[in-house]
This record gives structure tokens, C-alpha cells and sequence, in this order.
């Protein structure tokens, strides 16, 4: 009998109204508005089947470092560790006609406080009888120049893998012994002998470097692209994986796929519930015995061993597995809850006065009665989002899903794969287990907002 | 004015529900309604009057055959409406209209005033989106809900409890029924509003020449209302008078008590005790043998004991169900 | 005769999201021995809320309470919560509250619901403590067979008597009854006042009847206050309170309520309440007023005396400057 005007939390202007008053709300709205912003980023700029071919296609990384950590995580260990330096832009000097040699010279600063990881030549040639013949040169800061190999070009697409030659790793020691006086006291690697100083220590040597490549053509028309890549020890937002991925593009195409995956999952069984239990409610009798018994069966079995084996009977992608899901939540708990519901709408007296003038059954189950168990159903479905989330990323890590699709699941399967953790590359796993994460926190902290709004209005039902 | 011919009449009318206390045992019934015979022409009202668990509620959903006889029959313009299932009720859906008395209830939540009112005209295929319009604003300007376009967006929650039961009326008469049934229709609002809703009740119920049967436990709203008055008890009608007849000679000891239970605003009435009948009415599942009446009235006799009274028409037009009024 | 109740400018004001409701503004009676002073008003009038706040029953968004009450000439709003307890709440003042028939405990047999004050609050020990929750019982009319019944044996008449018993087991001097009957049917509500009357006159009981229906209060009041919006709008005895109404708020509501006997010119009150946190300026009720004036608007009015202890805060009738 009360005259007061009630908040209409009824409509979803309302309920946004509400969903503003409280603090943890606008966190969890800000981080969805934030990854809904990135899935469609991630989709309007590379659609899903070119992702995942990119993603599969170890050719299309090999100028990455592998398992570089982060930029900004290099910031925490103190040193200024390296990047990637693509060498570009040589000064090129004819040496002589006939035969034709030309020197590409490469000029770089080095200032970093770690040594790089690997240093490839990328070379693109195309020639008549004979490859060209390349002899490298290597200048330190303090101006001498050491010759390090002489290598002849196998293929029309080839690579010099600088970083693994023995012979270059003995000029190296060769020059620095030369310096020191002695034999260093540390292991000498390539990388190491490129960049350290000659104090002894294990020391980089900063300043000017530059990189000669003397390129011998066996005929004039032969031509040569050549990309030196000296590969540092970060990468990226995100760092790189095993296969020089960059982390950021793996999470920024798996996000989407996950959070695709979890509301899909979450809306169709939560409507699948909707219907099941509000016609159980309703027409009561043999069909609603039928639903019920049906639903105790399927909450007796045991939802993760079965997933587990038709997912090892059966080759299961992203898609697959939402249809096997949906399949195997049929039947669920919230069938049980959402019926109890229907139970008590179905006394209101608004259903009554439906009968009388003539609304038939469907109509009052689907108009009448859904909507109105719909809000307090709602806070359960977002919440129940990261579950689902969860439930893919831990099918991942059995090994048991598609292992060519990029999603956050995927990765960390890589990761442990690669003894991430026992390699320290912390990084690797953080990162899409803490994107994971702050889906769920979000949606779970939504969910428990929801709940509290519309809790309330669950006993005026 | 008021056409002679009959609308509504109920023959002989049980409605037992079976309850069981186990699987095994023997079925009981609650007779909430064991009996009732009436007539209603066009046009008139009836109040049914009665207390909790006289089955009033019951006889009010049975007419409107959201339940389904035991036993009688219930006839509409002469066709038999006792048994028919729903498909072929639907005609009868339009001539009948049903005003409850929870309004917070009785309107859909998630419903504009618009779209619950537009539902009976979809189901029913009445009329173009356009005409609809049309009727759903005539019927809100009848229930004086203006202006109009105010209303029609608003949530039941934005109104009060009076301008809801007006949309409640407003759905119930929209398809210009024959019948109105009002299940106390005032009593969960304030004191203040109740007049004019039941005047609003009454003027729409004489315009379009209605037939209603106003069902309420408060005698002192039925006076300036009705036609007649049918008083219940345990699932009979034991006194059914015009209006003006039942209140000035009621009969039936019940009706005395009743009459003389309802408190009229005098001061004095403070240093007297009211002569009412003690106890309370009858568990319709174990119904006193004879008169159901009989353990709480002070004029009891024997054969209110043993045997039921039938209904006798002691006056023209005035019958009571009482064996202090039969011959012999 | 003695004043056991005195209400002094009792306010009452609650925190919502809204902003400050005020339930209960200025609330001032008195109460003399052996009276009954029935409170009237509709829903959202606030007379919940003054019930419950005589007994010191606050809500959790409580934010002030002004004023005095003082109960056989000691001030009791500003004793502890624990004397409180002890002496007044239950002993001197004990409460009918309004769907108590439908709180009782289920699953506890009546009379031992009836002992529980004695057992708890007093020390009683538990034989004695049932002997006398027997009797009241008996008093109330409930027999000693369905005493030892649990609550849903019994009808709703039943059940309310019960709960008039544990309001009496305290020999508590008055008692305060919200809607008492308005859950009941007709004949078992007469029957319930017919034992009000009793109780007052054996037990020597003042009432404090709290009903939104006007024709009932006369069943039981000496005295009748209206409520509006959280103010006390008129005060009147019983002898005058039907024929003669001094404000424009109780005139408007006894020609609004249908009557059996008595045949007059019906009308509804247009409108609704106000809200409790931006009322009106001026008088609460003028928006609604058929008989609203100029300064009705603008100023409050203050209480004007328009008889013997007949009270109302209206400018009809009065010269005004």
C-alpha cells in the first residue's frame, strides 16, 4: 500500500543507475569495457582464421627474439637489457667492378648493460651460376676491426646464424686474448666476445659498433637484400615465447576467443536453464518429473573426467568443445534453483489474470514468467563467465585441445611445455594467466554487484 | 434498462478439492464450494459476501473456470461452459473479465501500462495495432487515468495503488465482457481510495451494462453498490436478497452476526460487548453434520443438527437456507 | 487519575539514499490511567514508526530522536538501553506489533512462546513460568488443550489471542496494539475487541490502538489522534471525534469511509501522501485539502486548541493574522 516511489530497478537504466553507486562495480566495468575494447580491437584488425594461420607460422617470426621478457620488466633487474636491433640503412661502398664487390657497412650505438641473444644476417639473393660470397667484418667502439668469417650464400633465401659459429667464436677469443694478455677467466660465447670489453671482467663494451659485410657477386646482375638482426633480451609489451611469438599479439587473439567462449557458453546454458525449468515449473506433473530426474542424473556425473575423455577420443577445437559443453551442462544445478523461482511467480496473481483472458501456455512461460526470473538469473550468468574461461584454459593444460589455436589456455600450456617457470621466464606465464584472472575478478565482482541490486527485488518475486 | 434475460446461471455448483495426508490413506475433500444455485441477468450485480475460507474466492475462480467443477453445471447465455477444456473456452475468455485484488500483483512487472494492457487484445486478435490503440486509450481515459500519454509508458511500480487497481480495471474491461468478476477488489488499498475505485467499478459496470459479481468480507462497501446481495458460509449460500431487502430484514442468524459485527463509528460502542456468535467457521475438510451453521448459532434446533436446510424463498425475491424458516 | 504516557515533541528521523526521512515530527500525547488513545492514519503516515519508537524499537538507519517520553513521570529516551530494557520494555510497555500472528515460531509450542518472557526476562523458573502463561492463556480465551498446541493448529483469531497473551504476561500497565485485527475477518474482529474490552476493564489496561480503520477505533477509544505525513494533525475525544472533526484531513476521511448504518454523501481524498523527506511547505496536508486557504500554504500552523482536549494543527475556524 505504499506510495513511495520505488527505484525502478525494473528497467536497465535503472539498474545501470544502481550498478554506478558501488566502487567495485566501476573497476570491474572499466577492466570489461577494457577487454571488450581489445577483442574488438584484436578482430576488426586481423579476422580469427588469419590470426591463426599467422599464429602457426614459425616463418613469420623469426625476427623475434625467443622468450624475451618484456620491455618494462628489463626495467626491474637494474641493467638496460637490449632490444632488438634491426640493422638497416648501410652505407654501401663499391670496392671494385669486376668482380663486382660491394661493402655494406652497418653502423650502430650500443649502450645496453646485457649482451644480445643471437645475431642472424637474413639474406634474399637471386643469382645466375654462382651465390654471392660474403665476408664480414666486425668494428668495436675502440676502433678495431676483427674478420670474422668468410661464408658463402647456400640458397636464394639463407640465413647466417652468426651467434653458433664455432670459427667466429674462436676469432673472437683469438682477439681478446690478444688484448688481455691472458685467456679469460669467463666462457666465451659469440654474443659475448661481440660486445664485451677488454677489462678482464665480463663487461659490455658501450659505444659505436659497426658491422662490414664485403659482398663478392659473381655476376653483375646478381642482386642481394641482406637484414642483420643483432636479437636483444626484450620485446614488446609482453615478451616473446618460445618460438619468437609476441606474447602481446598470442593474448591479444586468444582474449577474445576466451571471452567468446565464456559468454557463449554462460548465455546459452543459462537460457537453456531458463527454459527448461520455467516449462518444468509450469506444466509441472509427468514433464516436470521427467526434467528433474533427468537433471539429478546429470548432476551425478562427473563433468571434467568426461570432458577429458571425449576431448582424447575426439579432436576438439574452441568450438567443439562449446558444443560438447553445452551438451554435458544441459541438464545443471541451475535448472533446480531457477524452477524454485518459477514456483513462486507462478502463485503472483498477474499469471491468473492471464489465464483468464486467454493467454495460452507458451505464451505465460515465455512472456510472462521468464522476464520476470530473468535479473535475478543474471548476476549467476556473469558470474558463472570465468568458470567457463577456467574450464578451457585447464582443458589446455591437459593437452587436450586444439594445439594450432591461440588462446590464453594455449599459452600457458606452452609455457609449461618449455619449463617456463624452472627457466624463469615468469613472464610467459603471468601474463595470460593475470589477463585470466582480471576477466574473472571482473565479471565476478559485476555479478556480485548485480546480485546485490537485484537480490533485494528476489522476495518481492 | 436491464434486460430480462438470464447471463450466468449455476446449478447445483460443487468445487471439492482431494487433498491426502499420504499416499496410502484414503482421499479427503475440502469442499469449498458444496451446492450453490443462482441466476444473474444481464446487466445486474451481485455482492458475495463471506469470510475467509467461506469459499467465495473458489465459487469467484470456478465462475471464471480457472478451476473446474466437481460436480453441477455452469451455464453462460445458455451453453454449458461446466466441462469444456481450454481450446474451447477461448470465446469465453473475451466475455468474461476478472479484477483481483492484489494490484502489485496483478500487473505484469516488466510490462509497460501499454503492453499489459495491449495483451488481451493480441492473444484475442482484436483489432489492427492501430485500432488497439485506439481501445487501450479509451479504456485508460474511461478510468479516468489522464492524461493518457502519461500512463502508458510507466512501470505498475511508478504508480500508486489506486491508479494501479484502475489499470487492473482497465485490462478486465477492455474486451467489453459480459461478466466482471471483482475479487475484493479494494481491500489491500488505503480507506481513502476504496469509494472511488468501487464507483468507478460501478459507473463503467452500468454504461456498458455489465453483469459483476463484487466479492468482499466488508459489508459496509456493498451497500450503494449492488444489486443483490448473496451472503456465504462454508461453502453454501445461505441468504440471497436484493440489496435494500437484506440489509433492513437480513434472516439467517449468520447474516444478523455479520450485520451486526461491522462497527459503525459510535462512541458509545466502547462500553458495550458486541453480541456476535462465538468460534469460528467450519474446516471445510470436516464439515458439522446438518446446518454448517449450527455449533455457533444461538437459535439452534435439532433438526439444524441432523439434516441440512434447503433453500427456501421466504419473500419474493429473498431466499435463506435456514430451518427456522421452513413449514412443518 | 494518573499520567502514565507523555510524549514531548517526539521526532523521529531515519537515513535513506534518498536523504533524511523524517518518520515521526513533533509527536505530543499524554496518556492517563485506564485510557485508550487510538492512533489513526493511513499507510506511510508514520504510526508504525511512533509505535515502535515509544519502545525504543529503532531501526538501523536511525538517525535522530528528539524529544521526551516519559513514562510515570520519569524520562525514558535518555536512560541507557539496558534500564531501558529492564524496566520499561515489557514490564511497563509491551506491544502488539502489526502480522504478529504470523511470526510466531513454529516450530515452539504456543504456551512455552508465552513463558519465554518470564524464563528470559525475569528468571522464572520453568514450571511456574508455564503455570502463568497457562493462565493468561485462559484469560485470552485459549484453553489449556490448544495452549499446549503449536501454531499451526491453530486458526488466525487463535493466534492473535495468543499474541495478546505474551503482550500480557508482564503485567505490563499499557500496551500497544498496531492493526491488531486488520488480518482477521469480521466476526472474529468484533470478537477480539469484545476481549480488549475485557482485559481493559479486569486488568485495569491502557491501549494504544494503532489501526488505519476509522469505524473500529470507536470499539475501544476515549481519545483519538489523527496522524498525517508524520504529525500529529488532530487530537479529540471520542464523544466528539466522529460528529465534529477539526481538521481538514480527518473531515475529508470520515466522509471518504463507507458505513453500514449511517447514510451519507461518499468522497474519496484525491491525490497521495506526501513524500517524508521534502514534505510540503506550509501544511503537510494542503496539496490534498478541499478546504485549503491561502496561508495553508505558506505557514505551518501551529496547534490550536478548538475545544476541551480537542486539538488540531488547522487554520479552520481560526482568525488568523
Amino acid at each position: 500500500m505504499e506510495n513511495i516511489e520505488l527505484t525502478s530497478t525494473y528497467s536497465l537504466k535503472g539498474i545501470i543507475k544502481e550498478i554506478f553507486k558501488y566502487k567495485t562495480a566501476k573497476f570491474s566495468l572499466l577492466i570489461f569495457i577494457l577487454l571488450i575494447a581489445i577483442s574488438i580491437f584484436a578482430y576488426t584488425t586481423m579476422p580469427y582464421d588469419e590470426a591463426k594461420k599467422m599464429w602457426n607460422d614459425s616463418q613469420a617470426w623469426l625476427k623475434n627474439p625467443r622468450n624475451a621478457i618484456p620491455v618494462w620488466w628489463g626495467v626491474f633487474t637494474g641493467k638496460k637489457l637490449p632490444q632488438n636491433i634491426d640493422l638497416k640503412n648501410p652505407e654501401i661502398k663499391v670496392l671494385s667492378e669486376s668482380p663486382e664487390v660491394i661493402n655494406y657497412s652497418y653502423n650502430f650505438t650500443f649502450n645496453y648493460d646485457d649482451f644480445p641473444t643471437e645475431f642472424n644476417i637474413f639474406l634474399k639473393s637471386a643469382f645466375k651460376e654462382q651465390p654471392p660470397i660474403i665476408k664480414i667484418y666486425w668494428e668495436k667502439p675502440n676502433g678495431d676491426k676483427i674478420f670474422l668469417t668468410e661464408k658463402q650464400v647456400r640458397s636464394e633465401n639463407d640465413t647466417f646464424y652468426i651467434g653458433n659459429e664455432f670459427t667466429i667464436e674462436d676469432k673472437l677469443t683469438d682477439y681478446l686474448t690478444s688484448k688481455l694478455g691472458y685467456y679469460p677467466s669467463y666462457p666465451l660465447t659469440v654474443m659475448r666476445g661481440l660486445f664485451v670489453d677488454t677489462s678482464g671482467n665480463l663487461n659490455i663494451e658501450k659505444g659505436n659498433y659497426k658491422l662490414h659485410l664485403e659482398v663478392n657477386k659473381f655476376n653483375k646482375e646478381d642482386t642481394i637484400e641482406i637484414e642483420p638482426i643483432i636479437y636483444g633480451k626484450v620485446y614488446g609489451i609482453a615478451g616473446t615465447d618460445h618460438l619468437r611469438r609476441p606474447l602481446e599479439l598470442g593474448i591479444l587473439w586468444g582474449t577474445p576467443v576466451d571471452l567468446a567462449f565464456g559468454l557463449g557458453a554462460s548465455i546459452i546454458i543459462t537460457f537453456l536453464y531458463l527454459i527448461l525449468a520455467t516449462i518444468s515449473g509450469w506444466y509441472g506433473g509427468k514433464i516436470d518429473n521427467i526434467i528433474q530426474r533427468l537433471t539429478e542424473i546429470y548432476m551425478l556425473l562427473p563433468f571434467l573426467p568426461l570432458m577429458i575423455m571425449i576431448s582424447l577420443f575426439y579432436k576438439l577445437n574452441i568450438w567443439k568443445l562449446l558444443i560438447v559443453l553445452i551438451l554435458l551442462s544441459l541438464f545443471g544445478p541451475g535448472i533446480k534453483t531457477q524452477r524454485a523461482m518459477v514456483l513462486q511467480v507462478k502463485t503472483l496473481p498477474y499469471i491468473e489474470a492471464a489465464k483468464t483472458y486467454g493467454a495460452s501456455n507458451m505464451r505465460i512461460v515465455f512472456l510472462y514468467i521468464i522476464p520476470k526470473i530473468l535479473p535475478p538469473v543474471i548476476p549467476g550468468l556473469i558470474i558463472s563467465i570465468p568458470s567457463y574461461v577456467f574450464l578451457e584454459s585447464t582443458l589446455s593444460l591437459f593437452g587436450v585441445l586444439d594445439p594450432t589455436e591461440p588462446t590464453l589456455g594455449r599459452i600457458i600450456q606452452d609455457a609449461f611445455q618449455n619449463g617456463a617457470l624452472y627457466k624463469g621466464f615468469y613472464y610467459w606465464v603471468i601474463e595470460p594467466s593475470l589477463v585470466i584472472v582480471l576477466m574473472a575478478i571482473s565479471f565476478a565482482l559485476l555479478g556480485f554487484v548485480l546480485d546485490r541490486i537485484v537480490n533485494p527485488k528476489l522476495k518481492e518475486i | 434498462m436491464n434486460n430480462n434475460e438470464t447471463l450466468l446461471k449455476v446449478e447445483d455448483l460443487k468445487v471439492w478439492f482431494e487433498i491426502r495426508k499420504s499416499v496410502v490413506s484414503q482421499p479427503m475433500y475440502v469442499k469449498a464450494v458444496d451446492g450453490i444455485s443462482f441466476d444473474l441477468k444481464k446487466g445486474e450485480s451481485i455482492s458475495l459476501v463471506g469470510e475467509s475460507g467461506s469459499g467465495k474466492t473458489t465459487l469467484g475462480r470456478t465462475l471464471l473456470r480457472l478451476y473446474k467443477a466437481t460436480g453441477g453445471k455452469i451455464f453462460f447465455e445458455e451453453q454449458d461452459i461446466t466441462n469444456l477444456d481450454s481450446t474451447d473456452l477461448k470465446w469465453y475468455r473475451k466475455e468474461t473479465g476478472f479484477v483481483q485484488q492484489d494490484p502489485f500483483g496483478a500487473l505484469p512487472s516488466h510490462f509497460t501500462i501499454y503492453r499489459t494492457l495491449e495483451e488481451p487484445l493480441i492473444i484475442n486478435k482484436i483489432g489492427t495495432p492501430e485500432e488497439r490503440k485506439n481501445l487501450i486509450f479509451n479504456a485508460l481515459e474511461e478510468v479516468k487515468l489522464t492524461p493518457v500519454i502519461d500512463f502508458i509508458q510507466k512501470y505498475p511500480h511508478m504508480l500508486s495503488g489506486g491508479q494501479m487497481q484502475r489499470v487492473v480495471i482497465a485490462r478486465a474491461l477492455i474486451m467489453r465482457p459480459k461478466l466482471v468478476i471483482a475479487d475484493e477488489p479494494v481491500s489491500m488499498l488505503d480507506a481513502s481510495v476504496r469509494i472511488e475505485i468501487l464507483e468507478l467499478l460501478k459507473e463503467l459496470q452500468e454504461r456498458h451494462q455489465m453483469s459483476l459479481i463484487y466479492i468482499t468480507h466488508d459489508l459496509a462497501t456493498v451497500r450503494a453498490f449492488s444489486n443483490w446481495i448473496f451472503i456465504m458460509y462454508a461453502g453454501n449460500l445461505v441468504e440471497k436478497a436484493q440489496t435494500k431487502e437484506l440489509l433492513q430484514n437480513p434472516l439467517h442468524p449468520y447474516t444478523k452476526a455479520l450485520l451486526s459485527a461491522i462497527p459503525d463509528p459510535d462512541p458509545e460502542n466502547r462500553k458495550k460487548l458486541r453480541d456476535i456468535p462465538p468460534g469460528e467457521p467450519p474446516n471445510l475438510v470436516e464439515l458439522p453434520q446438518g446446518c454448517r451453521f449450527h455449533p455457533r448459532c444461538a437459535n439452534v434446533m435439532d433438526i439444524c443438527k441432523k439434516e441440512e436446510p434447503k433453500d427456501i424463498e421466504v419473500k419474493n425475491n429473498h431466499w435463506v437456507k435456514c430451518w427456522l424458516f421452513q413449514e412443518g | 487519575m494518573e499520567t502514565l504516557l507523555k510524549l514531548n515533541k517526539f521526532t523521529i528521523s531515519y537515513k535513506t539514499q534518498k536523504g533524511t526521512l523524517e518518520a515521526a515530527t513533533d509527536v505530543s500525547f499524554e496518556l492517563k490511567e485506564g485510557e485508550t488513545l487510538a492512533v489513526v492514519g493511513e499507510s506511510g503516515c508514520g504510526k508504525s514508526s511512533l509505535a515502535k519508537g515509544i519502545m525504543r524499537l529503532f531501526p538501523r538507519n536511525i538517525e535522530k530522536v528528539l524529544g521526551e517520553i516519559y513514562v510515570d513521570g520519569e524520562e525514558v529516551l535518555s536512560i541507557k538501553e539496558d534500564e531501558f530494557r529492564k524496566k520499561i520494555r515489557w514490564s511497563k510497555i509491551s506491544m502488539v506489533f502489526q502480522g504478529a500472528m504470523n511470526s510466531l515460531n513454529p516450530v515452539l509450542k504456543v504456551v512455552y512462546q508465552v513463558a519465554e518472557p518470564l524464563i528470559v526476562h525475569l528468571n522464572m523458573d520453568k514450571t511456574s513460568a508455564y503455570n502463568r502463561a497457562k493462565e493468561i492463556l485462559n484469560l485470552v480465551g485459549i484453553s489449556e488443550s490448544f495452549a499446549e498446541r503449536y501454531p499451526f493448529e491453530l486458526s488466525g483469531g487463535m493466534k492473535q489471542r495468543v499474541i495478546i497473551a505474551m503482550a500480557l504476561i508482564t503485567n505490563p500497565k499499557i500496551v500497544i496494539l498496531d492493526e491488531p485485527t486488520s488480518a482477521l475477518d469480521v466476526i472474529t474482529q468484533a470478537n477480539i475487541m469484545n476481549l480488549l474490552k475485557i482485559l481493559k476493564k479486569e486488568l485495569n489496561l491502557s491501549y494504544i490502538f494503532i489501526t488505519h480503520d476509522i469505524a473500529t477505533t470507536s470499539e475501544l477509544a476515549d481519545k483519538i489522534a489523527v496522524m498525517y505525513a508524520g504529525e500529529l494533525v488532530e487530537i479529540s475525544p471520542a464523544e466528539i471525534f466522529y460528529t465534529n472533526p477539526a481538521h481538514g484531513y480527518t473531515m475529508m476521511l470520515l466522509d471518504s469511509v463507507p458505513t453500514l448504518k449511517t447514510d451519507k454523501k461518499l468522497k474519496s481524498i484525491p491525490g497521495s501522501p506526501p513524500s517524508l523527506i521534502s514534505p510540503p511547505q506550509g501544511c503537510r496536508f494542503h496539496p490534498r485539502c478541499q478546504y485549503v486557504m491561502d496561508i495553508c500554504k505558506e505557514k505551518e500552523p501551529p496547534i490550536f486548541q478548538k475545544g476541551e482536549n480537542h486539538y488540531a494543527k488547522c487554520y479552520l475556524g481560526e482568525s488568523h493574522e
